[in-house]
């Protein structure tokens, strides 16, 4: 055991690091046990004890301490075995495929992840800027993983379930940005469509042009600001609002530190195709979400997922948002206009600023 | 026959194994997806161990394949929320890298501890680890209050704690 001792830990904390270990924390419980953990590395060594004493304790039954030896082929027994699952099996019997597999990684992706890690970071971002002001249509499914937090009744209401509620007493209830679709096109051109529960859609885009808002109901507005009706975007107001990715990428370019996510799991992601550029915000003087992922494939530079964690809540809306691409068809011209999202027959309202 | 690489690759691995395990399942409570995970960083470990830098320390490669498989975990699975955000994960990574054989040894007392329990304490111990009930089923097997288990299993766990830590200092002045 390490030097900590557990009569050192305040009681309050050693019942939240045992009830974390029964699946037992709220929301707000999981906020206190992470702030304690970051707030010094004692902390972090403390949980890491009471965390190998409860893993340890989920396999008393299945592992009995021997020696060297005969752990080793305990630990590797289910991979030295012959399994039904494909991925366990592929270990077993494809050690030439793996081979291979490596061979190509080791030519084709090995060299482009060597060097200085950060100057290769940063040069990957300026492709993957280059590639994203050429990219054709894609499509993105925006999901906000809310922190986890098996939330009980009773428990205090967070700041963004206060602003809902009073959004909700006062009509303002805005379409939620979780399930939402966006289509982009080009640096400008974008349709977001948004879906209540009921099943009604709430569509903003813009042209290139012009930008508009399509509610379910009342009046349609467009407006030659092409950036009026973007507000809803998450990110929007931490100047990264996804639709000019152009724009984005060279905002994380300015602000942040980037990184790949790391040399050795590059290569392991790469079996997938996928790598990952990470962004660490430099400091709280820049706006925007203290960290961010950019996963993309290695071969033609486009972004097949966005991670934005730890975005401001200030005004509310998801602390963590994936955009994730599902689809890179090319739409018609006219799926940009607004006059494709409702019928003719809809009062439109024009504003002029 | 298994080949040198593999041999050496087992050998860390067994040694870096319990920090692993206790990092995944920080973050992962359910033990079958635990499980799961932990075979699938060993696999993973096996096939890029010749990518390794041996010069650097291998639990701190093995805790970053861990991590980035917990990631995509979560990632396929969207249904499960994330336990911690990544500030809190990154610093988890550093603490359960930092984790010595040394501080793990004391652990080959817990059998041994768990057997000098109290009758009650074995039992909620047995329903939570042998079993794999929350409190919440454990309390309404035993007719408590599921609050009254949670003090329960603290306490047991501050015991095995206490009792790991004397055991230790006791072999250590023989």
């Amino acid at each position: 055991m390490s030097e900590f001792h557990a009569e050192d830990l305040p009681p309050e904390m050693e019942s939240l690091v045992s009830r974390h270990f029964d699946g037992e924390l709220g929301h707000e419980e999981h906020h206190c046990l992470q702030k304690w953990i970051n707030a010094s590395s004692e902390n972090a060594k403390i949980y890491v004890d009471f965390a190998i004493l409860h893993d340890r304790l989920l396999k008393a039954n299945t592992q009995v301490a021997g020696n060297l030896d005969d752990r080793i082929e305990d630990s590797f027994e289910p991979f030295l075995a012959s399994r039904g699952n494909q991925k366990r099996l592929s270990w077993a019997i494809g050690a030439l495929s793996s081979i291979a597999a490596l061979l190509l990684i080791s030519l084709f992706v090995v060299p482009m992840l060597q060097g200085t890690p950060a100057l290769a970071a940063e040069t990957q971002l300026e492709r993957l800027i280059e590639v994203a002001r050429k990219s054709s249509d894609r499509t993105y499914l925006i999901t906000s993983l809310e922190f986890r937090g098996n939330k009980r009744h009773g428990a205090k209401w967070n700041r963004n379930e206060v602003l809902d509620e009073r959004n909700r007493r006062r009509g303002k209830v805005q379409a939620p940005v979780d399930g939402a679709l966006l289509h982009v096109r080009g640096e400008s051109s974008y349709v977001l469509i948004r879906r209540f529960e009921n099943g009604d859609e709430f569509i903003t885009g813009s042209d290139g042009k012009t930008s508009w808002s399509v509610p379910p109901k009342g009046r349609i507005r467009v407006s030659d600001n092409v950036q009026r009706f973007r507000s809803e975007m998450p990110g929007n107001q931490h100047a990264i609002p996804f639709i000019t990715l152009q724009d984005d990428l060279k905002q994380i370019r300015a602000a942040y530190n980037i990184q790949w996510l790391d040399p050795e799991l590059g290569i392991e992601e790469a079996r997938s195709g996928q790598h990952c550029l990470v962004a660490k915000k430099k400091s709280a003087e820049h706006r925007g979400p203290k960290y961010v992922e950019i996963w993309f494939d290695l071969e033609t530079g486009t972004i097949i997922e966005m991670l934005l964690d730890k975005l401001p809540q200030a005004k509310g809306g998801p602390k963590t948002v994936l955009l994730e691409l599902i689809g890179k068809s090319e739409m018609p011209e006219e799926f940009f206009q607004h006059t494709t999202h409702h019928d003719s027959n809809r009062r439109v309202s024009y504003q002029s600023e | 026959m298994i080949d040198k690489q593999t041999e050496t690759a087992m050998r860390h691995w067994t040694l870096a194994q319990p920090a692993v395990s206790a990092f995944i399942a920080s973050q992962v409570h359910d033990v079958r997806q635990r499980d799961d995970l932990l075979q699938e960083v060993a696999v993973a470990i096996l096939e890029n161990y010749n990518r390794f830098d041996d010069s650097l320390p291998f639990k701190s490669w093995a805790i970053g394949i861990a991590r980035n498989q917990t990631r995509n975990y979560f990632r396929s699975h969207k249904n499960k929320p994330l336990l911690f955000d990544s500030e809190t994960v990154e610093n988890l990574a550093t603490a359960f890298a930092a984790v010595s054989p040394q501080s793990i040894e004391p652990m080959d007392f817990l059998n041994e501890c768990v057997g000098e329990l109290n009758n009650k304490a074995r039992q909620l111990c047995d329903l939570r680890y042998e079993k794999d009930l929350k409190p919440a089923a454990i309390a309404k097997k035993l007719g408590m209050t599921a609050n009254s288990v949670s003090k329960g299993l603290q306490r047991v766990r501050a015991s095995l704690k206490q009792c790991i830590e004397q055991k230790t200092i006791a072999g250590g002045a023989q």
